[in-house]
């Protein structure tokens, strides 16, 4: 029922009450009969009045209950600012100090007592100290507002004297007749702290991996540079064997011709003996030397050359691999018809790699596809690309005589050749192809079958077009 | 050729086989001239620059790169940065034909780069080739004027 309604209520009844007052006033004038209705009265009065003792009651519960509340409300308020971790400083319009909570009193190590009345700025470090009325007196003018409704990074000054950094959140908060300042202050020192430690640790890490690539670099450079001294300095003696053989041919002759004059002087056996030595022995013995020089010369240059694949810069374009594949399958065209093999050429993108590295890639997969084809079935070689995230998968597959599951794993090794030496080669091709291959970012593998075929599966990093070498 | 027959050839190369069958293969080409043979790259460079007497200077050097102590090329450096010595044509000889040895050798002004070739009839052909340079370039005599 509305406030106004219960007014209403016990004023008519106020004023009933007043009339039967008047009335009892002079009992005379009361009429016969009336003992009933005046037992009526009392129970309705009665009824009233317990009535009216529940009303009171029930106001003076909710009067409590309210009460309760407010000051539950500002216990709470007040637990919050003595328990924050943040420090709450209020200011009035001149900058003085009205209250700072115990975290502020721990985080600028003042006693309220030493900082309550005082200006604020003891609080900051120069330059702030000193300008600190100017801003409020600036706010006041312009309201123009640098701190205030945001906040910012600053320092704050401890009692003393050192400073430490902060996050300070000012809000204006205006009241009946004036207005004062509320600052948050959070402390920032753990976390500064935890950042400069964050990138001490990374510039540690950075050098770190500095040191370690500039590390493996020389080691790889070493290594080539060994392979480069190795081959040099092996080739100097054979250059005198073979140089030296040569003469000794010479000299032979030279005796070989003297000999149809110097054997009818001799016994007969030692005249046949000479002439073996001279025409027999001498030759297959410089036969042998000059064989066994001329293969390790081979082997040298072999060493040399994969030892130059691996240094050389590459010279990385996009390269359409369709026409390299066509170009590459043209020079093979002698070999393939006397074997009638048929190829497949799948789309093949544009990579962005070595063009000539390239080319020597798949010229070595194909001629080796098509030199180890099977004579008793059609060749049949495949060449297909496969784009993945950040490589470009190729593969040269063939239904050629395979290759051993034992044998797989040294195909790549230099020197190492698998299967029935019926084809000429140094076992070098593809020692070159995984050179050349891992320059360009990426891997070869090899999947085999014996009497089945063999599928050669490599890899050009996509990076290579983002400029990263890989070394 | 009377100009030619008074050119020494000052051969720096350490490994004596080399020196060797290089002199032969020179003598079968027909080139009669001194040859004097150093072994080492300070050699070369006391012929030229050393204390005491200063002696003819040799109008050709054929010059080994893969020497010990000094190496052909720090003795090329010094030759052709020497206004005494820098007309002097330098042949180098080395059993590499690695392009970038190439280009050094002719980026500080070498005359002629032969790679040692392994094959006898190649080698002999190089330095035939090399008698016949020889008898073609014209060879100023003694002591050069920068």
């Amino acid at each position: 029922m509305p406030t106004d309604d219960w007014r209403h209520k016990i004023e008519t009844l106020q004023q009933q009450v007043k009339t039967v007052r008047a009335a009892a006033a002079h009992p005379t004038q009361l009429p016969e009969g009336l003992q009933e209705e005046l037992a009526v009265l009392q129970t309705a009065m009665e009824e009233l009045r317990v009535i009216a003792e529940a009303l009171q009651q029930q106001h003076e519960t909710i009067h409590q209950q309210t009460e309760t509340v407010l000051r539950d409300s500002e216990a709470r308020q007040h637990a919050i600012l003595q328990t924050a971790v943040d420090g709450i400083i209020t200011i009035d319009e001149r900058g003085m100090v009205e209250s700072l909570n115990p975290a502020a009193e721990r985080l600028f190590g003042y006693p309220a007592d030493e900082v309550i009345g005082h200006n604020i700025s003891r609080l900051m470090p120069a330059p702030h100290r000193e300008a600190h009325d100017g801003y409020i007196a600036r706010y006041r003018q312009t309201g123009e507002a640098h701190i205030i409704g945001s906040g910012r990074e600053v320092r704050g000054q401890r009692r003393d004297g050192t400073t430490f950094p902060i996050a300070l959140a000012v809000s204006e908060v205006r009241l009946d007749d004036r207005r004062i300042f509320t600052g948050m202050v959070h402390d920032l020192s753990a976390r500064v702290q935890a950042e400069e430690a964050l990138r001490q640790a990374h510039d540690e890490l950075e050098q770190r991996v500095r040191e370690r690539t500039a590390a493996l670099q020389e080691a790889n450079d070493d290594i080539r540079r060994f392979a480069y001294i190795v081959s040099h300095d092996l080739r100097a003696p054979l250059i005198n064997l073979h140089g030296f053989a040569g003469e000794l041919r010479d000299a032979c002759a030279v005796l070989s011709a003297a000999l149809p004059a110097v054997v009818p002087h001799l016994e007969a056996r030692q005249g046949a003996e000479v002439t073996r030595a001279l025409e027999a022995d001498i030759p297959e013995a410089l036969g042998f030397i000059e064989t066994a020089v001329a293969r390790m010369d081979r082997l040298i240059q072999a060493v040399l050359q994969l030892s130059r694949l691996g240094r050389q810069e590459l010279q990385c374009e996009p390269v359409a691999t369709t026409a390299l594949v066509h170009e590459t399958l043209r020079t093979l065209a002698h070999q393939m018809a006397q074997r009638q093999v048929q190829v497949t050429v799948g789309p093949l993108p544009v990579v962005y790699a070595d063009r000539l590295a390239l080319a020597q890639i798949f010229g070595n997969l194909l001629a080796n596809a098509v030199a180890y084809l099977d004579p008793d079935r059609s060749g049949e070689i495949t060449i297909t690309a496969e784009q993945r995230p950040g490589i470009t998968v190729f593969a040269v597959q063939d239904n050629g005589r395979g290759i051993a599951a034992a044998d797989i794993p040294r195909v790549f090794e230099p020197f190492r050749r698998v299967g029935r030496q019926d084809v000429p080669g140094e076992g070098m091709g593809l020692a070159y192809v995984r050179t050349l291959v891992r320059r360009h970012g990426g891997d070869i593998t090899c999947q085999s079958t014996l009497g089945v075929g063999t599928t050669f599966s490599f890899t050009i990093a996509h990076a290579l077009s983002q400029e990263v070498s890989y070394a | 050729m009377p100009d030619t027959q008074h050119v020494t050839i000052l051969l720096v190369e350490d490994d004596p086989g080399h020196a060797r069958l290089i002199e032969r293969n020179l003598r079968r080409a027909h080139i009669t001239n001194e040859i004097i043979t150093l072994t080492d790259g300070y050699a070369a460079v006391d012929y030229f620059f050393g204390a005491g007497p200063r002696r003819a200077l040799p109008l050709l050097v054929l010059l080994d790169l893969n020497l010990p102590g000094l190496s052909g090329l720090q003795v090329l450096e010094r030759l052709k940065a020497d206004g005494s010595t820098k007309h002097i044509p330098v042949i180098c000889l080395t059993t590499t034909d690695n392009p970038p040895d190439i280009e050094r050798c002719y980026a500080l002004g070498a005359n002629v780069y032969i790679t040692k070739p392994i094959a006898y009839e190649q080698f002999a052909e190089a330095i035939r080739q090399l008698g016949l340079f020889l008898s073609v370039v014209k060879i100023p005599q003694g002591e050069v004027t920068p």
